[in-house]
């Protein structure tokens, strides 16, 4: 017995290694972020920053970000849901190409995807609008969407939809008592996975919306990078991530309660 | 039967589309790789073969790639066996929820957070110069971890708990035990970790742009490059990088069938397995020893600081000077670009890079010398700086002699217009950037400093103004601008003006001419006020040694380089701003001398700049107060904030949201009804 302790003691130190980095590299610059929220440019401790999150302005180009990104990620799952559904129906040849050419752009290089993007929406005339950033980001994340949601549904048996057919039901009743719930786990990695980088990204709405208004990942970027205030930017930064978990939380609410759920990714 | 054919054609429709979606800008990308006007088709191929500077960037993404993929996945799989064997639920869960941080936490708030650690951590132990290779490194595999975890970790899962025990009860020593049993099970969730990781780290854009420093790797790149619009041979390296993964992928799929097909012979994959781990190993040992080498090369190196395109590079046979410079004096120099000013301060002010040479202009170079950053330049040394003509010689009254600055280039900001859109010539004024007429075909500077100086400009307000109205009143006019804006622009206004996609601009004198090159149907002008009188900015780029630079020898030779007569024409003719140096001037060879292209002379060198008049520092921007900074940099997010038709926007999301609460309403009024039904039954 007690050499078997030891023995699990032992194979439990080889986590020690990362469990050190984790807590160096993840764990404390997250309290950095917290700390330098609440403090000024010479370290002593205030509200300005998070009261500066509430001016006019900044609460616009909050509502603004999360607005597009939550248009981005329906879209994005109105598109990939019925896509990753007919995929996991091919044949395993039709699937093995399918999920290799959704994989492949992603491959491309976001910066010069983007700029392809953006050649497209000025020949197409809708350039430096709400809707080429929002094109951007679907484009930009639509696989992200898919992936998870084909991975789920493709493990699923198929003799469950028969049974239920079998007992009765509709075709519509067969997707919205069998099929949807039994994806949801596929839709909320799936959900998660677009709409965190939609509503942080700088580039896309940068190149693709020309500057002519602003999210909150070009503020955290401008903050860093040019005007030079750590403070007000880890205060956004910290808005970012309590949102994130918020909405996380309301996303593990659709789920959890029936099946065994909360797997975020 | 009927309803199935078309149901067959509409899926098949729908997949098209959406793969149509998918591959239409890769396809816009590899049909621009190839040139159809005439000459070598494959040229943007050869162009890339023969850029330095993209090859050593791919090479850096590769480093990097390989031993943050290598570390991250020897790190991840022995915390995923780790964890495994947790029975306190409690740690477990603590355990993965911090795996997941890094997950579903955007990817600028986990550089922000990094970039803040590093920040306080390497200065605390008196670390200057930290961000770099290793910052980097660190970074990549801090994000790559949990998704190596992620992967393992099920595989562990599938796998009877009794295996290793059995081993272990039978004599194997628990590395043996790990080896032999628990590896070749979890073999594929290691594979697609390392995989998963190695891709990652290949596409990081976000999390390198603030932690890489001075490391270069390729889309860093790419988006340093692409700031005029992307170049051909960008497009051909993206084309080769789809073709290549293509292949890989491809070739991927037919051996992993093959594979599973041979799975059944176990001592085979056993072998394979251990090959494999064998090869991961050397890769990491050979990393690690490789490190060091990483350092000692930075030593020696010159690290210099400009604005993207602002120096000869041997693009389209012009002379490289940076190599030309390597090869003259033996020195390497790594060769840094930003975009604007800001970005510059930002960088020499927060620390975490130290850079030798740097070519702030005026305003914030005065910045600079006022807060300390900058060191004397000593002009014994500079045997060329009788080069400089008098005009420019101690020009900045805060700098009468020169002591901390040489200048680079002269020029000033005008009005861009197109002659397909603007039919009658304009008067020369700024009220054509608030021109109703041009609705949507404006372009204005993406910058606080230009675009207030414009405003401030067409209002007759003092650019230099310390009363916080002025600014004020400008942030006005620059709103009631946004109404007529196309978009805001830095170097993107290259690709769109020579492309007639705008009609109205304002940028510097020498770039419009690098547009007409491309656009004749482009016009310039400088504008005046109601005297008559030149109502525009002037600048002067300077070069500077920062305060923190080790090689002041190698910076001092560097500066005097810069000013030799041939290196100062060959960058006078690449950049195509006004050169202060006499001797580009005097060379019959220039070709924007009043000689050889008396057009581009009169754009580049008006009496303001060529010493007929008096050069007038009225118009140069100066170092504002604290106060002036932060009313401008607050009233500029409150320009780029504000109007914008979000109605639809947010009606739209009013929707969603009104849909989504539906469907939780429904949801719970279901379960209700069914729990009514369910203790029916019971009853």
């Amino acid at each position: 017995m007690s050499r078997r302790g030891c023995r699990h003691t032992l194979q439990k130190l080889i986590s020690a290694p990362y469990i050190v980095w984790a807590a160096i590299f993840v764990v404390v610059p997250l309290f950095m972020v917290i700390y330098y929220t609440f403090t000024d440019k010479n370290g002593a401790f205030t509200f300005e920053n998070v009261s500066m999150l509430f001016t006019q302005e900044n609460v616009s180009i909050m509502m603004i970000s999360l607005a597009i990104a939550l248009i981005a990620t329906v879209l994005c799952l109105l598109v990939g849901y019925p896509l990753a559904y007919m995929i996991s129906k091919m044949s395993s040849g039709g699937h093995t190409a399918m999920m290799l050419l959704m994989m492949l752009p992603m491959w491309m290089n976001f910066v010069i995807r983007t700029n392809a993007i953006y050649i497209l929406t000025e020949a197409m005339g809708f350039s430096e609008t709400y809707t080429a950033a929002i094109l951007g980001m679907v484009y930009n994340f639509l696989p992200y969407m898919v992936l998870p949601i084909y991975s789920v549904i493709s493990k699923l048996d198929n003799s469950l939809f028969e049974a239920a057919h079998d007992l009765g039901c509709t075709k519509l009743s067969v997707l919205s008592k069998v099929l949807l719930p039994l994806s949801m786990p596929g839709i909320v990695s799936g959900i998660t996975m677009v709409f965190v980088p939609s509503v942080s990204t700088f580039y896309i709405s940068q190149k693709l919306g020309g500057g002519m208004f602003a999210t909150v990942g070009d503020k955290i970027e401008g903050l860093f990078m040019l005007t030079n205030n750590y403070n007000l930017g880890s205060a956004f930064s910290l808005v970012l991530l309590i949102l994130i978990i918020i909405s996380m939380a309301i996303m593990n609410k659709f789920t959890s309660d029936d099946d065994e759920g909360g797997m975020l990714l | 039967m009927k309803k199935g054919v078309t149901n067959k054609i509409l899926k098949a429709l729908y997949i098209a589309i959406v793969i149509l979606f998918l591959y239409s800008p890769i396809a816009l990308l590899i049909y621009r790789s190839f040139n159809f006007d005439g000459g070598n088709v494959f040229q943007a191929y050869k162009d890339f073969f023969v850029n330095n500077a993209a090859k050593e960037a791919l090479k850096n993404s590769i480093i990097i790639a390989v031993l943050s993929a290598c570390i991250s996945t020897v790190i991840g799989t022995a915390a995923a066996v780790g964890i495994s064997k947790y029975r306190n639920k409690k740690i477990k869960s603590a355990v993965m929820m911090v795996t997941n941080i890094p997950m579903t936490s955007p990817d600028i708030v986990t550089a922000v957070s990094l970039v803040l650690l590093f920040g306080m951590a390497l200065t605390l132990i008196g670390v200057k110069d930290f961000l770099g290779f290793y910052t980097l490194l660190i970074a990549h595999i801090t994000f790559e971890i949990p998704y190596v975890i992620l992967s393992v970790l099920p595989k562990i899962k599938q796998m009877d708990v009794n295996l290793p025990q059995a081993a272990m009860d039978l004599g194997c020593t628990p590395l043996k035990a790990f080896f032999k049993v628990e590896l070749p099970v979890i073999r594929t969730g290691v594979f697609t970790g390392f995989f998963m990781a190695f891709t990652l780290s290949i596409d990081d854009f976000v999390i390198s742009r603030f932690t890489a420093g001075s490391y270069n790797t390729l889309p860093l790149f790419i988006y340093s490059a692409v700031r005029k619009g992307v170049p051909d041979y960008i497009y051909a390296l993206s084309t080769i990088i789809f073709i290549v993964v293509f292949l890989c992928l491809i070739i991927k799929n037919v051996i992993g069938e093959k594979g599973s097909k041979e799975k059944k012979n176990g001592s085979k994959a056993n072998n394979a397995v251990k090959a494999v781990a064998a090869i991961l190993a050397v890769v990491v040992v050979v990393g690690v020893f490789c490190l060091p080498l990483f350092n000692a090369e930075k030593k020696e190196t010159l690290r210099v600081f400009n604005w993207g395109e602002y120096i000869s590079d041997g693009e389209d046979d012009t002379l490289d000077v940076i190599a030309q410079f390597e090869e003259e004096t033996g020195i390497d120099v790594e060769y840094i670009t930003y975009a604007n000013n800001e970005e510059l301060y930002a960088m020499i002010s927060n620390g975490g890079i130290t850079y030798d040479v740097i070519f702030p202009s005026d305003y914030m170079f005065e910045r600079l010398l006022k807060e300390g950053y900058l060191q004397k330049i000593d002009k014994t040394k500079i045997s060329n700086y009788n080069n400089i003509s008098d005009t420019y010689k101690g020009i900045f009254e805060f700098d009468s002699v020169d002591d901390y600055s040489i200048p680079y280039t002269v020029g000033m900001v005008g009005v861009i217009y197109n002659t397909d859109y603007v039919k009658e010539i304009p008067e020369k004024s700024w009220d054509l950037l608030w021109s109703d007429k041009y609705k949507g075909e404006i372009l204005m500077f993406d910058n606080p400093r230009d675009a207030f100086a414009i405003s401030q400009f067409k209002l007759g307000l003092d650019i230099n103004s310390d009363s916080l109205e002025d600014w004020q009143a400008a942030a006005d006019e620059l709103k009631n601008q946004k109404a007529v804006l196309k978009r805001y622009v830095n170097d993107e206004i290259f690709d769109i003006m020579q492309d007639g996609n705008a009609a109205v601009a304002t940028y510097y004198a020498g770039d419009f001419l690098t547009m007409k090159d491309e656009n004749e149907a482009l016009e310039f002008y400088y504008p005046e006020n109601d005297d008559g009188d030149l109502n525009t900015n002037q600048f002067i780029d300077v070069m500077c040694i920062t305060k923190d630079s080790e090689n002041i020898e190698q910076a001092h030779k560097f500066i005097d380089f810069m000013l030799r007569e041939d290196i100062a024409l060959a960058n006078a003719e690449y950049i195509c701003y006004a050169s202060p140096n006499k001797t580009v001037l005097e060379n019959p060879d220039y070709s924007y001398s009043k000689e050889n292209d008396p057009y581009a002379y009169n754009i580049l060198y008006p009496p303001e700049l060529d010493g007929t008049k008096d050069f007038n520092t009225n118009l140069m921007f100066r170092h504002q107060s604290e106060d002036v900074i932060n009313t401008m940099n607050f009233e500029w997010s409150s320009v780029k904030a504000f109007g914008g038709d979000t109605a639809a926007l947010y009606v739209i999301c009013v929707i969603i949201i009104f849909v989504l609460i539906l469907m939780m309403a429904i949801k719970l009024y279901k379960r209700k009804t069914r729990k009514i039904s369910e203790d029916y039954y019971k009853l």
